[in-house]
């Protein structure tokens, strides 16, 4: 473990066919269901990422990180052994099989008449013979099943691939400030930067707290997400704290681990620059690139920049302080009915608008149709008593429906209107 | 140059009924938002610059009348997007973006005169087009999202209607390909195919209304068409 890198474990495992095809294997996240556990078989980039899910640092902190692989044999039951052993060329006679390979079971094959089940420690699909890891690596290791003779050709054998590497960090990180918000730019690491699956943009104030509202879920396999708890790598000790910390102190820092509760943007591996909104003018933030396989191996921070949030004008607020008056966003007929922008119809409309109209693309097309018209239905409606009323009376109507729709939702209205249009009609029958 | 002519003059009497009109073209737009200040401002120009950016339309019509020329109706859709960087607090071009986006709508009428080319096999097709436009737009900010108008006064979109002119002339390509353009009147029903320039005049003003945003302008607009 002294030469165990501060990043994390990865691994990613591959499965080929079978040898033979009276034995089928089939990989789990724990003990199947048909054998009395709860695991459930896992896809194939489940079963591809799931050595990651139990990184040897977990194995290493006093957890117990472990690959169920299910065993169907459907050939004719005997009274024979079938001996499984996990490593490379096992099936050598070059090879010497209880030194150089991991033996995960002996299972008889008059056993077979239900699943067998064998546990993959992770560990040793790194290392099959000592079952150390101790370094970042990418290689495969082999279920082998001998027949009878452990020393003899192997009966079916299933591959297994695993990837612990992670890319190195992005490099050129710059920032730039803008309105609530930062644009970041990087460029791609120098080793590894072909495998990256994504990019995660970590921010933090800078005073190392986590944005609120701008964090997200880690896209890479954390340790607390894989093993429950933080593991943190100090130079050549790991250690495991059993208490869940997502956020360690130390916060966005060149070279550390990333941790998931500084997740500020998560892009594809294709880009190398994104914008992170929702800051705060005027306050000084910390942000770090760091690169992710498809393996979910991440990357350690790259090098931090600093950069403080300033106002800026658009070309709305632009043409606004020129003079431009161009109609803004006004319930213009509601507003000249009810005579004030504030009052409660208008209030009621205006959330309506914002919470049915503009959240949908014909919603939206309506609102833009309805301020393009609007201001000159108002003004027509404003200098005129008789127009007033005559158009107060369908928004008086309107207005306690949209009231009813906003406190109860879509679901919670139709099932108040079903639930009138049912009394009614039960009323009407019994008369 | 009689080879030409005697294939035009050929092509000109055998095709399919023409129905409908298809266009697609681009041209330079520059919005006359600025002219609501009568050079006191330029906000647009501040913003994205005083050069006119492409502007794209795609339009269909039928035809609903032929004898002296042909009168087609239809309706046109449009695309435009400006982007330029907001500006600092001390007027400088800052990092963030923000964007103007329109999309007008048309319904129009056009009155092509096609028959110079049926009478005497001249490819070239003279035509005037009049139109009511709408137009929605709206202006995002450094994030994408729609912006606000700074004062309280909502967000930055709305819509602006108008009306449209334009004069234009179409090159039938049917003479340089008559085989090509027989073969696609037989398989396809594409009975003719034009390149065109066209001198697009654009009053998008909500018809002289006040708070409207100002979208006018007169550009040119380069496209193709074909008839079916």
């Amino acid at each position: 473990m002294k030469n165990l890198p501060s990043a994390v474990f990865m691994l990613v495992i591959i499965a080929s066919l079978p040898v033979s095809a009276q034995f089928r294997f089939v990989p789990y996240d724990g003990v199947p269901q048909d054998v009395g556990g709860s695991g459930e078989a896992l896809t194939d980039i489940d079963f591809a990422r799931f050595p990651g899910m139990a990184r040897c640092m977990c194995d290493e902190a006093g957890f117990d990180p472990t690959l169920y692989l299910a065993v169907y044999y459907d050939g004719q039951l005997e009274d024979t052994d079938v001996y499984f052993y996990l490593g490379n060329d096992c099936d050598s006679d070059a090879v010497a099989i209880d030194e150089q390979c991991h033996q995960l079971a002996v299972i008889n094959l008059s056993d077979f008449n239900r699943t067998q089940v064998l546990e993959i420690p992770i560990n040793y699909l790194v290392d099959p013979q000592e079952g150390v890891c101790s370094e970042y690596d990418s290689g495969s290791s082999t279920v082998y099943a001998f027949v009878g003779d452990k020393n003899g050709a192997a009966t079916a054998t299933y591959a297994i691939t695993y990837d612990t590497k992670a890319p190195g960090p992005p490099e050129e990180v710059a920032a730039v400030p803008g309105e609530d918000g930062v644009s970041i730019s990087w460029s791609p690491p120098e080793s590894g930067g072909q495998e990256v699956d994504y990019y995660a943009v970590l921010c933090m104030t800078i005073d190392g707290s986590p944005v609120d509202g701008v964090s997200d879920e880690a896209p890479w396999n954390d340790t607390v997400g894989i093993c429950g708890a933080e593991i943190t790598v100090d130079g050549t000790s790991v250690t495991a704290s059993t208490s869940v910390e997502r956020c360690p102190e130390g916060g966005v820092q060149e070279g550390a681990q990333p941790s998931s509760c500084h997740v500020c943007a998560v892009v594809t591996g294709t880009s190398n620059s994104v914008r992170i909104s929702g800051l705060e003018n005027g306050r000084g933030y910390v942000f770090g690139v760091v690169a992710v396989d498809d393996m979910l191996n991440a990357s350690v921070i790259s090098a931090t920049v600093s950069a403080t949030p300033e106002p800026t004008t658009d070309f709305a607020e632009h043409y606004r302080q020129s003079g431009g008056s161009a109609s803004g966003d006004y319930c213009f007929v509601a507003t000249a009915v009810f005579g004030d922008i504030d009052s409660p119809p208008v209030k009621v409309l205006r959330m309506f608008r914002d919470r049915y109209l503009l959240t949908n693309g014909p919603g939206r097309t309506f609102v833009a149709w309805y301020y393009a018209n609007g201001r000159s239905w108002a003004r027509w409606v404003e200098g005129n008593t008789f127009m007033r009323i005559a158009a107060a009376i369908p928004l008086i109507l309107v207005t306690p429906f949209v009231a009813i729709l906003l406190v109860l939702g879509l679901w919670g209205t139709a099932l108040l209107l079903f639930s009138a249009v049912y009394f009614l009609r039960t009323r009407r029958i019994s008369r | 140059m009689i080879a030409t002519l005697v294939a035009t003059l050929m092509l000109s009497q055998f095709y399919s009924p023409i129905s409908w009109y298809t266009e697609v073209k681009a041209g330079s737009y520059y919005p006359g938002i600025d002219d609501e200040f009568g050079g006191s401002a330029t906000p647009y120009a501040d913003i994205f610059g005083d050069s006119g950016r492409p502007a794209y339309r795609i339009s269909f019509e039928y035809r609903l009348l032929t004898g002296f020329g042909s009168l087609y109706g239809g309706v046109g859709l449009g695309f435009f997007h400006a982007s330029g960087n907001a500006l600092a607090d001390d007027g400088s071009k800052s990092e963030d973006e923000t964007g103007l986006w329109v999309m007008p709508a048309a319904l129009r009428v056009s009155y092509r005169m096609d028959m110079f080319y049926t009478w005497w096999g001249l490819p070239l097709v003279p035509y005037v087009r009049a139109g009511l436009l709408y137009a929605p737009w709206w202006i995002t900010d450094s994030d994408g999202s729609v912006a606000d108008w700074g004062d309280g006064s909502g967000s930055a979109r709305g819509a602006t209607s108008g009306w449209e002119a334009a004069l234009g002339l179409s090159l039938l390509l049917d003479v340089f390909e008559p085989e090509s353009a027989r073969t696609m009147d037989h398989e396809w029903g594409i009975n003719h195919t034009y390149v065109f320039a066209e001198y697009n005049h654009m009053v998008l003003d909500g018809f002289g209304s006040d708070g409207t945003l100002i979208l006018s302008d007169d550009h040119w607009f380069f496209g193709l068409a074909m008839e079916y």
